[in-house]
């Protein structure tokens, strides 16, 4: 038998007061667990129905779709979970912000130890048993329906550490904050002040760096909150996805379980030093007013400053700055007359407005004079491990797969291979940075410490040498090209392959599916001709694509890969002579029944706009547009010598090889275009130094 | 014994409470008086161990009261605006504090909702402000702890209700030793009850006594003198607080024992003296002129 005060009666008799709570818990994971469960099992049977899917086929879409179900890993979840935790917390130690309640419990002959592990633990519970019951339901209905099976059972468990962990973590997170404030409204406003102060700081971060800094790389930007429940589950769900183990997000399983640890004994500590006449105010802790006030106040002014900025464009940043100091009164004075609840506090506590503006000064100053010497930076070879080069152009169709054929973005795509080691190379490239150039390229410098070190410049053309040391590195050609990637190549060709074809940019000819073995040993053996040089100077003259389709949950997509040919690649152009194919000119002129040509006359734009600005001169193309269409024979093949099909790269040639003036439009013979779809594209432009000398005239502007 | 020593409060640079000092002696009705904003809830909420005092020390039988459950079994706090769950009856109520004082007496609460006309099962929520604060005073005296503190409780409570809640004070007080503690801005309300009195004006002490002694300690004569000099006369070496006088009529109020100064008039040439009985109202004037404070402004309104 319990004593009349024992804990589990204390328990009893706090839930009593918590009983909205309690059903409202119920009725969400009700819904949310078994009911959730049922619709996606039927809604599976359905598809099985509607696609004729074999019985191994449902049965493995099934365990999928429950898999994804029990793992959680969706973000929405994730909020449902972090509000619902707030709301335990809030609630449970809400009568904090009401005298009479405080007056009541606190004179009341409960140890404060006990009613704050009373309230706490059953804030969980709240959240825990309906949870659980209603996990476990869902588990043995799936089970009954045979969706249990695989890694379904694993997947359970990690969908029940991610959910706990978060919730554990946020609820400390949001009891902190009932603790450290004494009213609703700014207890919101502190739980989403907790949520999101990293995530701003990682922003405004990045904003600075971009901002004030030449060499900064945005694809150093990482704005997931790292000390965050919320962004430990988000890292260990993009984790657990790229290893395709849930083994993977065990280190942010744990740090998150550190976080709940701290985040309860720091509610506790916060509980046990609260002052009851914090009831009502702002602030619970007089000590802290100060430098929450400061800490908010600053981000606040850098980003008031930056948006000053951003609105204005001027330097020498006399209105940032002039934002700024606004932003630092105007959020002191708002936070004083907050915490004091009188608009006659606005200019109270002065020298804290001076902290916060000296404070802004002097992350302005870092940032503005680069004190921290961002952009003096360059790579020690010694300390150098590898280093990844993004050449943002020359990505692969943006296109990077992994071994399940989901998209995997460029950065991470590279970041997974091996870097560049030729450090001579990447260290003298780095020396001769600037902010202008034809070449621009993202460095990731992986330091022997793991520190990765981002910078993004430009280089010049010149740098011929250096360059083709990098472009033409065999780890830079691995990572560039997938038709590498043994096992992802593996993975494709079990895929429904469709549309193997070579394409001059106009016509297309299928290739037997059995070829593609031959043409991918051929091609890469190609690449290892492909450097700077060679990119630079030749013209693509065809590229072989195909397609494989990739069953989705609810449908299908293609998977499409293109591997682009120059004139250097005599492997593939003997590949497909073999095949009665030529790389030998784009365009079958007997094809042809007219070439349309509009000369959109840039050079007429230049005096205007004083800078031959093409955006404007886009702006205002009609004006000075000339368009002909030519449908005598000879000049219909001069003018196809000079085409260069639009869907063609132009990424690594020098500039003006390709005229900026001239848009083509092909019209082929009649009968022909109706299935231009098969033959590929009707648009090009021109090669500068191949166009017809009786062009110009032809279009000239009267 | 509630030893109160030396303690201080400060709200935002406002200073509620400053440096007092009383202590509250078992099985005596302590009467805390004071003007609004005088401290009285404040003294009363760290007695209750429910705000800390930033300076000196409160002890329940020698328990330092904040921060402890020990000291606070001894304890039933009534705040000035009692707090009951939301929904509750006073069944539940009885339940909760049933739960936390061990000594909570079941019967008698549901005997006292009886006589008082009470339903137990009726919502508080719907109770007029006096009955929560019956209800209130009825848990506090059936939690069967040793100190009952009531902050303005009597305040609102009809004559009626007031005279049975404290003869029910005063019947626990014979039974069982209870020491209440009431605060109260009326001198009125506690003229009848207090034991002893302690008077709080801008968060300190202003006055602290058992009324007995300031009752014993201060007399208040009607007399008439013959002549001019022998009212002279008898006035010498007299320690006179308060003096007025209506044609020959002098009414005195006099610092010293009843019998002391009896034999003092004895002695004096008068056509007719007579000692008259103070009112609390009185005395508290009296004592408080000596300080210099006009208690009529302070309390009396």
């Amino acid at each position: 038998m319990t004593s009349k005060n024992s804990f589990l009666a204390n328990l009893k008799e706090n839930n009593k007061r918590r009983a909205w709570l309690w059903i409202l818990s119920w009725l969400f994971w009700f819904v949310y667990y078994p009911v959730g469960m049922v619709m996606v099992i039927s809604r599976q049977e359905t598809v099985r129905l509607a696609r004729g899917y074999s019985e191994k086929m449902a049965e493995e879409h099934l365990l999928e779709a429950v898999r994804v179900w029990l793992l959680s890993g969706n973000r929405i979840y994730m909020l449902i979970v972090s509000l619902i935790a707030v709301i335990c917390a809030v609630q449970g130690f809400s009568y904090l912000y009401s005298k009479k309640k405080v007056d009541f419990y606190h004179s009341v002959p409960v140890k404060k130890s006990r009613r704050f592990a009373v309230i706490y633990l059953n804030g969980i519970f709240i959240f825990l048993l309906p949870y659980m019951a209603c996990f476990l339901l869902a588990i043995l209905l799936a089970g009954l329906n045979g969706a249990m099976g695989g890694d379904n059972a694993s997947a359970a468990l990690t969908g029940l550490l991610r959910t706990v962990m978060l919730f554990l973590g946020t609820y400390g997170l949001a009891a902190v904050a009932v603790m450290m404030t004494g009213n609703l409204v700014i207890t919101a406003f502190a739980v989403t002040v907790f949520m999101v102060y990293e995530f701003v700081l990682r922003l405004l971060l990045h904003s600075y760096c971009g901002h004030f800094y030449k060499y900064f790389s945005v694809e150093s930007v990482n704005t997931v909150p790292f000390f965050s429940p919320i962004g430990q589950m988000v890292i260990s769900v993009d984790r657990m996805g790229k290893a395709s183990s849930w083994s993977a997000a065990i280190p942010n399983f744990l740090l998150a379980a550190v976080m709940a640890i701290v985040f309860a004994w720091l509610s506790w500590f916060c509980y046990k030093i609260r002052p009851a006449e914090a009831t009502g105010k702002a602030m619970a802790f007089p000590k802290t007013k100060g430098i929450v006030k400061i800490l908010l106040v600053i981000p606040f002014s850098l980003g008031t400053g930056m948006l000053v900025q951003d609105l204005i464009g001027e330097t020498p940043y006399g209105m940032m700055i002039f934002g700024m100091a606004l932003a630092v009164v105007v959020g002191s004075c708002v936070i004083e007359v907050i915490y004091e609840a009188d608009i006659r506090a606005i200019f109270h506590k002065k020298y804290q407005i001076l902290a916060a503006g000296g404070g802004v000064a002097l992350i302005f100053l870092t940032f503005s004079c680069d004190l921290l010497g961002f952009d003096r930076w360059e790579p020690d070879p010694d300390k150098l491990e590898d280093t990844v080069v993004l050449f943002m152009g020359d990505m692969y169709g943006a296109a990077y797969l992994d071994t399940d054929l989901n998209s995997v973005n460029n950065k991470e795509h590279f970041l997974a291979k091996p870097g560049i080691r030729d450090h001579e190379a990447i260290c003298e490239l780095s020396a001769r940075r600037s902010e202008e150039g034809e070449v621009w390229c993202t460095m990731a410098y992986r330091m022997k410490s793991g520190r990765v070190v981002w910078r993004n410049f430009a280089l010049s053309g010149e740098e011929e040498e250096l360059l083709n040391r990098v472009v033409g590195s065999r780890e830079y050609r691995e990572a560039q090209c997938l038709l590498f990637d043994e096992e992802i190549y593996e993975v494709i060709k079990k895929q429904e392959i469709t549309d193997f074809c070579f394409s001059t940019g106009f016509w297309k000819e299928n290739l037997p599916l059995s070829d593609m073995d031959v043409f991918r040993e051929a091609y890469l053996k190609d690449l290892e001709k492909r450097d700077y040089s060679m990119l630079k100077k030749e013209f693509v003259c065809g590229k072989i694509s195909f397609s494989a389709v990739k069953e989705m949950e609810d449908g299908y997509m293609d998977r499409t890969f293109w591997y682009e040919i120059y004139p250097s690649y005599t492997n593939t152009l003997a590949f497909l002579e073999e095949r009665g194919l030529s790389g030998d000119g784009y365009l079958d002129v007997d094809m042809v029944e007219s070439i349309t040509v509009k000369n959109r006359h840039t050079e007429m734009y230049a005096p205007e706009t004083g800078n031959g600005d093409m955006a404007a001169a886009m702006a205002d193309v009609k004006n000075y547009a000339v368009t002909k269409v030519f449908n005598d024979a000879e000049q219909i093949r001069e003018l196809a010598d000079a085409l260069y099909p639009n869907e063609f790269d132009t990424y690594w040639m020098q500039e003006g090889a390709i005229s900026e003036d001239y848009e083509v439009t092909v019209q082929y013979k009649n009968g022909l275009t109706d299935s231009s779809y098969y033959r590929g594209n009707e648009y090009a432009r021109l090669i500068a130094d191949r166009i017809p000398a009786w062009l110009e005239r032809e279009t000239a502007y009267e | 014994m509630i030893e109160i020593n030396n303690i201080s409060k400060t709200f935002e640079n406002i200073l509620a409470v400053d440096r007092v000092s009383v202590n509250v002696k078992e099985n005596t009705l302590f009467g805390l008086i004071g003007t609004n904003g005088a401290g009285k809830s404040t003294v009363l909420r760290m007695v209750a161990g429910v705000l800390k005092a930033d300076e000196g020390m409160i002890t329940v039988d020698d328990i330092p009261v904040y921060d402890s459950a020990e000291a606070k079994k001894k304890i039933f706090f009534i705040a000035d605006e009692p707090y009951f769950f939301v929904n509750s009856n006073a069944a539940d109520m009885e339940k909760y504090f049933s739960m936390v004082y061990e000594g909570f007496r079941r019967e008698d609460f549901y005997s006292y909702l009886d006589s008082f006309g009470m339903d137990k099962n009726r919502k508080i929520n719907t109770f007029s402000k006096g009955m929560k604060k019956q209800l209130a005073l009825l848990c506090g005296i059936c939690s069967g702890t040793k100190y009952l503190l009531c902050d303005e409780t009597f305040d609102g409570l009809d004559p009626v209700m007031r005279q049975g809640i404290k003869s029910i004070i005063a019947k626990e007080m014979d039974g069982r030793g209870l020491t209440p503690v009431i605060a109260s801005h009326n001198l009125r309300e506690l003229e009848d009850i207090c034991d002893h009195v302690g008077l709080l004006h801008k968060g300190g002490v202003l006055l602290s006594k058992d009324l007995e002694d300031m009752k014993c300690n201060i007399q208040k004569i009607q007399c008439v003198f013959r002549s001019q000099e022998d009212g002279e006369k008898a006035m010498k070496g007299l320690d006179i607080i308060r003096q007025e006088e209506r044609g020959s009529l002098h009414t005195l109020t006099v610092r010293g024992g009843r019998e002391k100064i009896i034999a003092h008039f004895a002695t004096v040439d008068t056509v007719f003296f007579e000692a008259l009985p103070l009112s609390l109202e009185e005395i508290f004037i009296s004592e408080t002129e000596v300080v210099g404070y006009d208690i009529k402004k302070l309390i009396l309104g």
